[in-house]
C-alpha cells in the first residue's frame, strides 16, 4: 500500500507540474504581455522597458522556474489588471465556487445513484425508458440554453426565485441563489451518473455470483442492494470523485449565465484580457485540487478494492 | 462561451491591448487620440489613455493675473455653459435638505478591474468612481455643455496657462479639504508614467502637453501646458480629484487598497466591492454638492443579457445597461419597465483603403456613399432607431448645416460609370461580428445596395476578437471595412479619426486642407473660431469622403418605471441622476 501511495504520489506531482508548463507554454503563445499593457501610443522602446521591468524578456524557462519557486512558496504574483495579489483573488472566488460545485455535486449523487437503481432493477419498464429519456435530454442540454431557459422560467414568469448572483450572504437568499445554478450544473452529470449506475448495476447483476445469491433463495431486495449494488459503486465512486473536480473548474458557464462570482469566471475575463499570473495561478490551483482529489480517489479504491493495489 | 468571447467588454480590451502596439507619432499622443482608441473601439467611454512621453518639467507658472488674451478668455467663455464664464455652483441650486433614502440597483455587463483613477479603462469604472469621487468639470445631461463642478471657474489665462478656481467647502471622505493643493498632487500623480509599477492608463497629463500645476492661493490653481490645448476642460469632465492624504503612500500594498477600496470627495461613500458580485456604496451625508436623494448605490455584474432583462422586469434593478433593441419591446411592455435610449457618441462607419483602386477615385467612394439604403436598414434592422450620420463629430460641436448622403442608386451608378468602374468590379469588404449593433447584418445589407449599383462585393464578416485581435492590427484591412469609434465629445477628436496620424485610421487618406485647417484647429483657443474649423472640416471629410458614415449607434437601456433616469450619450449612469417617483 505504501509503495502504491508514494506512487501515485509522485504521478500526481508530475501532472500538476505538466499542468503548469503547458498553461505558461501556450499563455506565452497568445501574445507579449508588455505590448498587451502598454499603452496605446507608447514606443517601442517604452514597450521594451516595460516588458524588461515585468521579466517578460528573460527566456521562458527562467521565467518558469520563478513562477515555480514562488508558487511554491504560496505566491503566485500579482494580477497585471487587477493589481492585487493572485492568491488572495483565488481566495475569495474560491467559496463561491465551493459552494456551487458542493450543491451541484450532491444534487447529483443524491438523485443519480436511486434514479440509476430503479432504472436497472425495472429494466424496460416505463419508468426505465422515461428515466433514460431525461437523461439523454440533460446530457444534450448545453448549460447556456438551460440556464437561460430556468432564468427565464422560474425568475422571469414564475418570479420563484432570482435570476443572478448569490444573494446578501444570509443562509435563506443564498439557497434561493444556489437552486437555478446548481440545477444547471448539476444536470449534466447527474444525467451521465444516472446511466452510469444503471449500466454497472445491470451488469453486476448479470454476474455469476449474483446468480448463486439468487439460487440461495435470498430475496431480490437482498440481493440487489447488499451484494450487486457494492460491487457496482465501484466504478460509479470513481466517476464521482472525477465530477467534483470537473465541477470545480468546469462551471465557467454556469457562473456566466447566473453572475456567479467564481473561479471559473474569473479564468475565463482573464484570459480575455490577457491577465497571465492570474490564468497560471488560477489554473495551477484547480488541477492541484483535481489530482488531489483525484489521488483520494485511487487510494479509496484501493481500499474498497483490494486488486487496484497489485494491479 | 461563446456569448462570453464575444462580449462587448472584454472584446474591447482584447482590442485594445492588441492595438496598443501600433507607434503614435508624438502629436497624437498628445491630443489624447488615446481616448479614441481606447474610448473608442473600445468602450467610448470618454476615458483617455497613453503613455507618458512628456515628462513634467517642473517649470513654475507665474499667476499673471489679468493678462488673458482676448481669444484666450472668450475660449474659455464660450466652452462653459450659455456663455457665461462663471454659472452658479450645482449645489446651491437645491436648498432643501432631505435625508437620503432608498436603494437603487444598477447593472452593467462587466465588473471593474481597478477603480484607481489613472488605471481604470472602460466605461463600467469609470461609472463607479462617478459615485466616490468628483470630476473636475461636469457635463449636462442632455446638451453635454461643461458644466461647473469641483472647478467653478475656469479660464485660459494666456495660450498655455489655464486656472482653475475650485469650489469652496467641499471635503474628501476622511475630511481633508479639497484644495489646490489637491488638485496640484492630482494632477502631478497623473503626469508620472506609473503608478507604483505599473504603466497609467489614463493620461490627461500627455493630452494636453501638462507641464507644471501651480497653486495660486488656497483654491487656485494654474496649469501650464507646452502648446495651445482647447480640449483641456473637456478632458476635466473624466478627471478624478484624489485626496493626497489616501493617494500619497505609493507602497505596492497602499496602491492595491486604492484600486479596490476607492475614497474620494464624491456624493456617495464607498461601503464594499466584493469582485463580479456588487459594489456598494452610501451616500455622504456632507457631500458639498447637491445631496444624494438615494441612500444606497449598488452596482452589480451580469453578463447575460436575459438575467439583466429578468431582473429588471422582477424590479431587482432599477438600471440595467446594454439592452438588445430586439429586447427592447419586450421589456417597453412590462409592468415594471421602460428603455431608456440615446443616440450615442460611437460612429460606425464603412473606412475606404484609399491608397487602392477603386476608392482612390473620390466618385467611387461617393458612390458607395449614395448607394447605401439607410433607411432599408433602420426599418429591416433596428426596429426603426438610429439616422443616417451627418456628420463625424458628435455633440454639442455637431455642424449646424450638416447633411447625409441622401439614398439615391442611379446617382450611384452614374458616379460608377463616370470613374469607369466597371460593372461586377470586385471589392472586399470587411465586417466584424458581435461588436456593434446589428453590424453583421448591416454589413450584409449594405453589401446588396452595393450590388445593386453594380459593385461585386466579396464580404469577409469575422468574430469581433479576431476582427480586433489580428485584422486591424496587421494594419491591413480590404478595400471597404466596417467600423464603431466613439469619442469623448470634444469635436476635435472625433475629427482626428481621419487624420494620417490616427492610429486605427486605415483609409490612407490624405487630404493637404484638411491636415492644415487640423493644425489650426489644434492650435486654437478660440470657440467661435474652432466651431467655424470644425464645421469646415467636417464639410471636407463629408464631401471627400475617406468614409462612409452610417449612423451614431444607439445605445438601449433598460430602467424601472419606479425612477425617472435618462440615458445619456456620454454613457454616465449617475444615481444622482435617478430620482424615485413618490
Amino acid at each position: 500500500m505504501t509503495r502504491y501511495i508514494i506512487r501515485r504520489l509522485l504521478q500526481s506531482f508530475l501532472v500538476v507540474f505538466g499542468v503548469s508548463v503547458l498553461v505558461f507554454v501556450i499563455l506565452f503563445q497568445t501574445g507579449d504581455p508588455a505590448i498587451l499593457m502598454a499603452s496605446p501610443d507608447a514606443t517601442k522602446e517604452e514597450v521594451d522597458q516595460l516588458r524588461h521591468d515585468l521579466g517578460f524578456d528573460r527566456p521562458i524557462y527562467v521565467q518558469y522556474l520563478d513562477f515555480a519557486s514562488d508558487a511554491a512558496r504560496g505566491d503566485f504574483g500579482t494580477s497585471l489588471r487587477q493589481g492585487q495579489p493572485v492568491f488572495k483573488l483565488i481566495r475569495e472566488r474560491m467559496p463561491a465556487t465551493l459552494k456551487l460545485a458542493l450543491t451541484a455535486f450532491v444534487l447529483s449523487v443524491v438523485i443519480s445513484i436511486p434514479v440509476g437503481i430503479i432504472s436497472a432493477t425495472k429494466r424496460n419498464s416505463v419508468w426505465d425508458n422515461l428515466v433514460m429519456g431525461l437523461a439523454l435530454l440533460g446530457q444534450s442540454l448545453p448549460a447556456f440554453f438551460l440556464g437561460v431557459m430556468l432564468i427565464f422560467i422560474f425568475a422571469g414568469k414564475l418570479k420563484w426565485l432570482p435570476s443572478y448572483g448569490q444573494g446578501d450572504g444570509s443562509m435563506v437568499t443564498t439557497v434561493k441563489h444556489l437552486v437555478l445554478p446548481a440545477i444547471t450544473l448539476a444536470t449534466f452529470s447527474l444525467a451521465r451518473n444516472a446511466r452510469l449506475v444503471r449500466s454497472s448495476l445491470l451488469e453486476v447483476l448479470g454476474l455469476d455470483f449474483v446468480r448463486t445469491a439468487r439460487s440461495k433463495g435470498l430475496t431480490e431486495s437482498a440481493v440487489t442492494y447488499r451484494h450487486a449494488l457494492k460491487n457496482a459503486l465501484i466504478p460509479v465512486v470513481t466517476i464521482f470523485g472525477l465530477e467534483f473536480g470537473t465541477l470545480l473548474g468546469g462551471a465557467v458557464i454556469t457562473e456566466t449565465v447566473f453572475s456567479w462570482p467564481g473561479i471559473g469566471r474569473m479564468i475565463i475575463l482573464a484570459i480575455q484580457q490577457r491577465d497571465f499570473p492570474v490564468v497560471v495561478g488560477a489554473v495551477t490551483v484547480i488541477a492541484v485540487i483535481f489530482v488531489f482529489l483525484n489521488l483520494i480517489v485511487d487510494l479509496l479504491y484501493g481500499v474498497i478494492d483490494p486488486r487496484v493495489r497489485y494491479g | 462561451m461563446d456569448d462570453l468571447v464575444k462580449h462587448e467588454d472584454l472584446a474591447e480590451r482584447a482590442l485594445r491591448s492588441r492595438l496598443s502596439r501600433r507607434g503614435l507619432l508624438r502629436r497624437a499622443a498628445a491630443l489624447g487620440l488615446a481616448a479614441p482608441v481606447v474610448g473608442t473601439l473600445l468602450a467610448a467611454c470618454g476615458d483617455d489613455e497613453d503613455e507618458a512621453t512628456t515628462a513634467p518639467s517642473g517649470g513654475e507658472a507665474t499667476a499673471a493675473p489679468g493678462g488673458s488674451t482676448p481669444e484666450a478668455t472668450e475660449a474659455a467663455t464660450t466652452e462653459s455653459s450659455g456663455g457665461e464664464a462663471t454659472t452658479e455652483p450645482t449645489s446651491s441650486s437645491s436648498g432643501e435638505v432631505t435625508e437620503a433614502t432608498g436603494e437603487i440597483v444598477i447593472i452593467q455587463g462587466v465588473d471593474a478591474n481597478s477603480l484607481d483613477p489613472l488605471l481604470r479603462n472602460s466605461t463600467p469604472e469609470f461609472n463607479l468612481n462617478l459615485h466616490i469621487y468628483d470630476m473636475f468639470l461636469a457635463r449636462d445631461p442632455e446638451t453635454l455643455e461643461l458644466r461647473p463642478h469641483i472647478v467653478q471657474q475656469w479660464e485660459a489665462v494666456d495660450n498655455t496657462t489655464w486656472r482653475l478656481t475650485l469650489v469652496e467647502g467641499a471635503t474628501f471622505h476622511d475630511g481633508t479639504p479639497v484644495d489646490a493643493d489637491a488638485a496640484v498632487f492630482t494632477f502631478e500623480r497623473a503626469a508620472k508614467p506609473t503608478v507604483g509599477e505599473k504603466p497609467r492608463v489614463q493620461s490627461i497629463a500627455n493630452q494636453i502637453g501638462f507641464v507644471s500645476a501651480t497653486a495660486v492661493d488656497a483654491k487656485t490653481v494654474e496649469i501650464k501646458t507646452d502648446k495651445p490645448s482647447a480640449i483641456f476642460p473637456a478632458l476635466l469632465t473624466s478627471f478624478e480629484i484624489c485626496p493626497p492624504s489616501y493617494f500619497s503612500d505609493e507602497s505596492p500594498e497602499n496602491l492595491a487598497k486604492i484600486a479596490e477600496s476607492p475614497m474620494g470627495s464624491g456624493p456617495y461613500k464607498f461601503v464594499e466591492w466584493k469582485r463580479d458580485d456588487h459594489f456598494t456604496c452610501e451616500a455622504n451625508p456632507d457631500y458639498w454638492g447637491e445631496k444624494p436623494t438615494i441612500k444606497t448605490v449598488t452596482f452589480r455584474p451580469v453578463p447575460e443579457l436575459s438575467a439583466r432583462v429578468v431582473a429588471l422586469q422582477n424590479d431587482e434593478a432599477q438600471i440595467v445597461t446594454n439592452i438588445a433593441p430586439d429586447v427592447a419591446p419586450q421589456i417597453e411592455s412590462s409592468d415594471n419597465a421602460r428603455i431608456s435610449k440615446v443616440t450615442g457618441g460611437r460612429i460606425i462607419f464603412l473606412g475606404f483603403r484609399c491608397d487602392k483602386p477603386p476608392f482612390d477615385d473620390v466618385r467611387v467612394r461617393q458612390a458607395v456613399n449614395y448607394a447605401i439604403d439607410f433607411d432599408g436598414i433602420k426599418a429591416a434592422l433596428l426596429n426603426g432607431n438610429g439616422e443616417r450620420a451627418s456628420t463625424i463629430i458628435n455633440p454639442p460641436h455637431t455642424p449646424p448645416d450638416a447633411k447625409a448622403y441622401p439614398y439615391d442608386p442611379e446617382k450611384a451608378k452614374a458616379l460608377l460609370a463616370e470613374a469607369g468602374v466597371a460593372e461586377g468590379f470586385e471589392v472586399t469588404m470587411d465586417a466584424p461580428s458581435g461588436r456593434y449593433i446589428k453590424d453583421a447584418e448591416m454589413a450584409q445589407a449594405i453589401a446588396q445596395n452595393l450590388e445593386a449599383v453594380g459593385l461585386k462585393i466579396n464580404l469577409k464578416v469575422l468574430e469581433w476578437s479576431v476582427y480586433a485581435g489580428e485584422l486591424l492590427p496587421s494594419g491591413e484591412p480590404d478595400e471597404i471595412h466596417f467600423l464603431g469609434l466613439g469619442s469623448p465629445f470634444t469635436g476635435e477628436q472625433e475629427l482626428f479619426y481621419v487624420h494620417p496620424d490616427y492610429s486605427l485610421n486605415f483609409t490612407r487618406w490624405n487630404n493637404e486642407e484638411y491636415n492644415t485647417l487640423y493644425d489650426q484647429l489644434t492650435n486654437s483657443l478660440d470657440d467661435a473660431e474652432r466651431q467655424d474649423l470644425m464645421n469646415q472640416l467636417s464639410a471636407i471629410v463629408m464631401e471627400d469622403c475617406p468614409w462612409a458614415p452610417l449612423w451614431h449607434q444607439v445605445d438601449f437601456y433598460g430602467a424601472s418605471k419606479k425612477i425617472e433616469w435618462e440615458a445619456r450619450a456620454d454613457e454616465r449612469i449617475s444615481a444622482m441622476e435617478a430620482r424615485y417617483i413618490s
